[in-house]
């Protein structure tokens, strides 16, 4: 068997971290475009930097320690970390310069439009002599130089800070190396008040500018701004944790300490200052990236809402309401009538607060059972649920103190709600509970009614604006049961007893992808081909990957929409040349997953919390539920569709894993503006269903 | 924002019920709700693994640990079930509890850490259950086409249960169970395959000796009930025309059990997701089921999902509501009849006494305020109160009631037929005193039904004396001071109005109200 034996070859995997790198190319282009508005390109460039700090801490953190440990394991694309680890460098050093320049150019064109982003150098002596007044009565007093040579123990310089450096030589001692964190509440840029233009710069240039009033002993010889990211991959090992809540707190803590993975530094900084900083950070030489422009370029997004002009933003998307609720309607008589599909953000999130707001208070609902990963600051719901608890009915909620970079974050809530008298759970050991799930017992004419709401998005408010994601709210006994047993299974008050719709990671996720899968090989005739279709975050797990090229294979098509990671190579012949793999990049965060087989004519339709990777499948607790009203079914099979047919975002992986721009071919189709307008449609139609007259009848009768 | 208070309003007939089930290799739950018109919707259901079945299938007794770790279970459960606030909550449990020498101490140890009550079922009991609750699930006209085998392979013991035109023709409880058998294969040095014969042979020896007695070669439908099939349906199982079943072919199960008979219970829990406990009793309950298969004339077995749990459920259901299903009344029945016909009693009086004392049940309604649970208790001890006769005429009462005591009614819990016993004992002769020792046993509560149940079976039994049913169609009339019994006959009546006399007594004291036998 020949072909069994091909597609396992490592070369057919495309390495991960390649991906992950194209994946942040794609998001660096979309700051080229010139199509874009301004503010559109500002935000795509300050991802690149985000994304790069948390890559940073978590995976090239991750290979650094598999490097030290254990040097020859090769990932399923056969390379070793070390292999890795200088692909990563050598491309990162090529993707900063490029950001740099992106950068560059969109200041220039804001100039243009009158918004000025200055350096030092630009400045005007009005200019100058107003930065020195706001440095002396804001900045000066709450800065804190540490004089980080020579000291011991070496002070302890936190990730992700940015500092201004100076070289400072005191009387006829040699020079020392004085760092000065930036303060991280001030705003990145400082406003310089100006008649018509606007006018800002960074504050750091300001720091550095004025900062000689620091150092009264001595004299700055050069000045240099550097930033550190420290590996963040905490893992802790929770069978030795007692208190899992004060095991949580110290890991965040020690986050601080922890060994360093790449230092930024400005270009033309003093060789002996960075000589200096590379040794006492124990780095390597490509691991320190010179940046000819901003440091820590993510907080460019703050400029964003300085801009004056909504000309050089895009138009505002208000989020609509949901076309499958309606404001007058009792919420439960609707879900009972039909199950109520949201898209966010194009459908506003509001009526899942609404819906366990109206539960906390209404005297028929028995008990609430929720999952909470990486909720907003004050969120509505965590209020809500309290609230709940306060009013006497059984709250359990299942908070994850392992999303990770929200640690500290979740410890706040978790404490606030047991307070109120929920019934909280800190997660599952060695698990994450990745599943988003919420489920309501509601006693109605004493008859028992369970409501179901389940999403591929968080229990947040607030990136529920920005991600795009569906939920389902039902009241279908299969699923509510399967829910309830999810929630027995998190609290551990049961093991698993058969699921009747939804499927579980880790349990057998994995397994039912493969089952699913191999259902469509069986039914693919060259007749009546078979079809999967799916759009998820990353597809990563070589099981998944292969059972795809043996479908591929058999001739069923597969169409994949992919806005990150994907190891699958498309296109190769007799291996894959009946898959396709897009990927969009769009305003808002393509955050959902579906899962769409064919079946032979059957179709049928999942949504899940969980993508193709390794870490979903085996790691975390994840839910697969299908979408089984009919109305449901076929909106979300268009919506699929709308992905698919996108030639204004989206790219195409090539069989080299690169990835190639779609053009538009005939008529244009952007899927996001789509969403969106359809959703304004079907909001006023929906206005105007409402505006009916009602004809009176006789007073008095 | 103002508490609110929790909503406990409840419309009559809508009923939330729980039932649990200690069995030998985990404990279960079924949490459901009976709508008005019998039907039950499952709202949860959960399991915890905890090995009962080990400590005494092993040992004969059930350990301290294990103890604690059923109470933590049921109090888990009981955090579940105060979500839906359930009305009424049944704990049973089987063989585990049943065989273990300290079954006693277990039971007080859950009802006073848990405050709840276990009943421990029969085998015969398990058996009516199922039967019931596939009965429910496959349709009992379906069931009655060709003669059927409900088998399942439990911890301790197999349920093989033979019906014949829907009714139980035969059933016989087995003592091969996956613990069991699994502790065989744990201890020998064999090989799986010959591990795999050895209980092969050994099931096969079993069911050949009982081979006349189930004559289960006519068998043409095979359903089973029980985690390890349902396990087998889902990997290899078919739909079938009824939604909830699915059906596993000769040659899958054979394929799957060779498959995975060499796999280490450790390697099945892995690779199937399954708890360990499930993973290491399934190959011998997969064993169980080929042979039998094997031996029955069916091509496949039919997997149903329901349980002994739902079979509790409808009971209970049925009890919420207040009824008892017409067939499941008549099978008590007709089993309590065959009974006292298998003793040899005078059938007419029996039956004669049964009508009488259910006509004074009901006239005295407002008096005993008793169920028709018991109504129906005091129908079996009016069928049975002679059987003792069979033993000897001396004292027959007394042999009346350890006969009933032991014996087998499916449909009665051995509760309720040892009330039956009790009921039966006091028909004659005298009245519950201090000095017997089974009576006082009894918790007040019950002493005062047995008194009020066994108050009317005298004074029936005293209305046929003469043993020629001559006093009939009565009807009754009560006042401050009397129960007037009116009969229409034109009879000699004068012996029942002597016993009357004498076994109007206890009637008197419970009811105070004095009897009077009237000619119309």
């Amino acid at each position: 068997m020949g072909r069994q034996k091909d597609i396992k070859s490592p070369k057919l995997l495309i390495n991960r971290e390649a991906s992950w790198l194209e994946f942040n190319n794609r998001v660096l282009q979309e700051g080229f475009r010139d199509n874009l508005p301004l503010a559109e390109r500002l935000k795509f460039l300050s991802i690149v930097s985000s994304n790069l700090d948390e890559y940073f801490m978590i995976r090239v953190a991750g290979l650094m320690q598999q490097h030290m440990d254990d040097p020859r394991t090769l990932d399923p694309s056969g390379m070793t970390a070390r292999a890795q680890l200088d692909m990563i460098n050598k491309r990162v050093h090529k993707m900063v310069a490029e950001q740099t320049a992106g950068i560059k150019d969109v200041f220039g064109q804001l100039a243009r439009n009158g918004f000025h982003v200055l350096s030092r150098a630009d400045w005007n002596n009005e200019q100058t002599a107003f930065l020195r007044q706001h440095f002396n009565n804001e900045i000066l007093p709450v800065l804190t130089p540490v004089a980080i040579e020579g000291l011991n123990p070496a002070p302890v310089l936190p990730g992700l800070q940015l500092f201004v450096a100076f070289s400072v030589s005191m009387g006829k001692a040699r020079t020392k190396i004085v760092a000065v964190p930036v303060p991280g509440f001030f705003q990145r840029f400082v406003n310089i008040p100006t008649e018509g233009d606007t006018f800002v710069t960074p504050v750091e240039e300001v720091i550095a500018a004025n900062a000689q009033t620091l150092f009264r002993d001595g004299r700055i010889v050069s000045a240099a701004y550097f930033r550190i990211t420290r590996d963040a991959d905490v893992s802790i090992q929770e069978d030795e944790a007692a208190d899992l809540l004060s095991t949580i707190a110290r890991a965040v803590r020690e986050r601080r300490r922890r060994s360093a993975v790449r230092l930024e530094i400005s270009a033309g900084a003093e060789p002996r200052m960075k000589r200096w900083l590379t040794k006492f950070l124990q780095l390597g030489a490509p691991d320190v990236y010179e940046v000819d422009g901003l440091l820590g370029a993510s907080s460019i997004m703050q400029l964003v809402d300085l801009l004056p002009s909504e000309e050089l933003k895009s138009p505002d998307w208000p989020e609509q309401p949901a076309r499958d609720l309606s404001d007058s309607d009792d919420i439960w008589t609707t879900i009972k009538e039909k199950d109520v599909l949201l898209f966010h953000p194009y459908e506003t999130f509001e009526p899942v607060m609404k819906l366990v707001d109206e539960a906390a208070n209404d005297p028929n609902v028995l008990a609430i059972k929720q999952t909470l990963y990486r909720t907003s600051g004050k969120s509505p719901l965590v209020q809500s649920l309290a609230a709940a608890a306060r009013n006497g009915k059984e709250v359990t909620v299942l908070v994850e103190l392992k999303a990770r970079f929200d640690e500290s974050r979740n410890v706040n809530w978790a404490l606030e709600l047991e307070d109120a008298g929920c019934h909280v759970i800190y997660g599952i050991a060695r698990l994450k509970t990745h599943a988003k799930a919420m489920l309501i017992i509601r006693r109605e004419q004493g008859r028992i009614k369970r409501y179901a709401h389940l999403s591929t998005g968080n229990y947040n408010d607030r990136t529920a604006k920005l991600y795009s994601d569906i939920g389902l709210m039902t009241c279908n006994p299969d699923i509510t049961a399967d829910v309830a047993a999810f929630f027995n299974l998190l609290t551990g008050q049961s093991e698993t007893v058969g699921w009747k719709q939804l499927t579980i990671a880790p349990t057998n996720l994995r397994q039912r992808f493969l089952d699913l899968i191999e259902r469509e090989i069986q039914a693919s005739t060259p007749g009546d081909r078979g079809l999967i279709m799916a759009k998820l975050n990353a597809l990563q797990d070589p099981a998944i990957c292969r059972a795809l090229y043996r479908a591929s294979q058999a001739g069923v098509r597969v169409k994949l929409n992919i806005r990150g990671i994907c190891v699958l190579r498309p296109g190769i012949k007799k291996i894959s040349d009946n898959i396709e793999v897009r990927s969009i990049l769009d305003r808002y965060l393509e955050h959902s997953r579906i899962y769409y087989f064919r079946n032979g004519g059957h179709e049928e339709i999942y949504l899940s919390s969980a993508d193709w990777m390794r870490r979903n499948l085996d790691r975390r607790l994840e839910i697969l539920f299908p979408v089984l009203d009919g109305r449901a079914k076929a909106r979300v099979r268009n919506m699929l569709e709308t992905f698919f047919d996108d030639n204004v975002q989206s790219w195409q992986l090539l069989p080299d894993g690169t990835y190639k721009r779609i053009s538009p071919r005939g008529r244009k189709i952007h899927a996001q503006e789509k969403f969106y307008q359809d959703a304004v449609n079907a909001a006023s139609a929906a206005r105007h269903i409402k505006t009916r007259f009602r004809p009176l009848s006789r007073p008095g009768k | 924002m103002s508490p609110v208070k929790k909503a406990n309003q409840q419309t009559p007939g809508i009923r939330t019920l729980g039932a649990i089930d200690i069995g030998s290799n985990s404990i279960r739950m079924a949490i459901a709700q009976a709508m008005p018109d019998g039907r039950i919707e499952i709202l949860e259901r959960l399991q915890r693994g905890v090995r009962l079945g080990q400590d005494t299938f092993r040992t004969g007794r059930i350990r301290g640990t294990t103890m604690r770790a059923t109470v933590l279970i049921l109090r888990d459960f009981m955090n579940v079930l105060k979500l839906y606030n359930a009305d009424v909550v049944k704990v049973v449990a089987t063989s585990a509890a049943r065989e273990a020498v300290n079954s006693d101490a277990f039971l007080d140890r859950i009802l006073m850490a848990t405050g709840l009550e276990v009943d421990i079922i029969s085998s015969s009991d398990e058996s009516r259950l199922t039967v019931a609750a596939v009965r429910q699930e496959v349709g009992r006209k379906q069931l009655a086409k060709q003669s059927s085998v409900i088998v399942e392979v439990g911890g301790g013991n197999t349920e093989i249960n033979i019906l014949r035109k829907g009714q139980i023709a035969a059933s016989r409880n087995l003592a091969i169970g996956s613990i069991r058998l699994q502790e065989l294969l744990s201890t020998s040095t064999q090989s799986a395959d010959r591990a795999s014969d050895m209980i092969r042979q050994q099931v096969a020896g079993i069911i050949s000796s009982m081979k006349g007695l189930l004559r289960l070669g006519q068998v043409r439908s095979f359903y089973a009930v029980g985690g390890d099939a349902r396990w087998a349906a889902e990997q290899v199982g078919k739909r079938t025309k009824i939604s909830n079943l699915r059906s596993v072919s000769r040659r899958d199960l054979d394929k799957l059990v060779s498959k995975c008979r060499h796999y280490t219970a450790d390697k099945l829990s892995r690779i199937y997701g399954l708890p360990f406990s499930e993973a290491e009793t399934l190959i011998p309950a997969l064993l169980v089921y080929q042979v039998l298969l094997k031996s029955t004339g069916a091509r496949e077995i039919i997997v149903s999902n329901v349980s002994m749990r739902d079979g509790l459920l409808l009971d209970l259901a049925q009890q919420a509501v207040g009824s008892v299903e017409e067939s499941a009344y008549e099978d008590i029945i007709r089993s309590a009849t065959s009974i006292a016909e298998k003793y040899g009693v005078d059938l007419k009086h029996a039956i004669h006494t049964r009508q009488t004392s259910v006509r004074l049940f009901d006239e005295l309604a407002a008096e005993h305020s008793l169920d028709k649970r018991y109504r129906l208790l005091l129908e079996v001890a009016a069928l049975l109160h002679e059987v003792g006769s069979f033993v000897s005429g001396r004292a027959y009462h007394k042999h009346s009631f350890y006969l009933i005591t032991n014996s087998e009614i499916s449909g009665l819990t051995q509760d309720e037929l040892q009330l039956v016993a009790h009921i039966a004992r006091y028909h004659r002769r005298s009245r519950p005193k201090p000095a017997h020792i089974e009576y006082m046993a009894l918790p007040r509560e019950r002493r005062l039904t047995i008194n009020k149940l066994a108050a009317l079976l005298r004074v029936a039994d005293a209305l046929d004396a003469s043993r020629t049913q001559h006093v009939r169609n009565i009807s009754c009339r009560i006042n401050d001071e009397y129960l007037q019994i009116i009969t229409p006959t034109t009879a000699d009546i004068s012996l029942e109005e002597r016993m009357l006399a004498m076994l109007g007594d206890l009637f008197e004291d419970i009811y105070g109200l004095q009897v009077r036998l009237e000619r119309d």
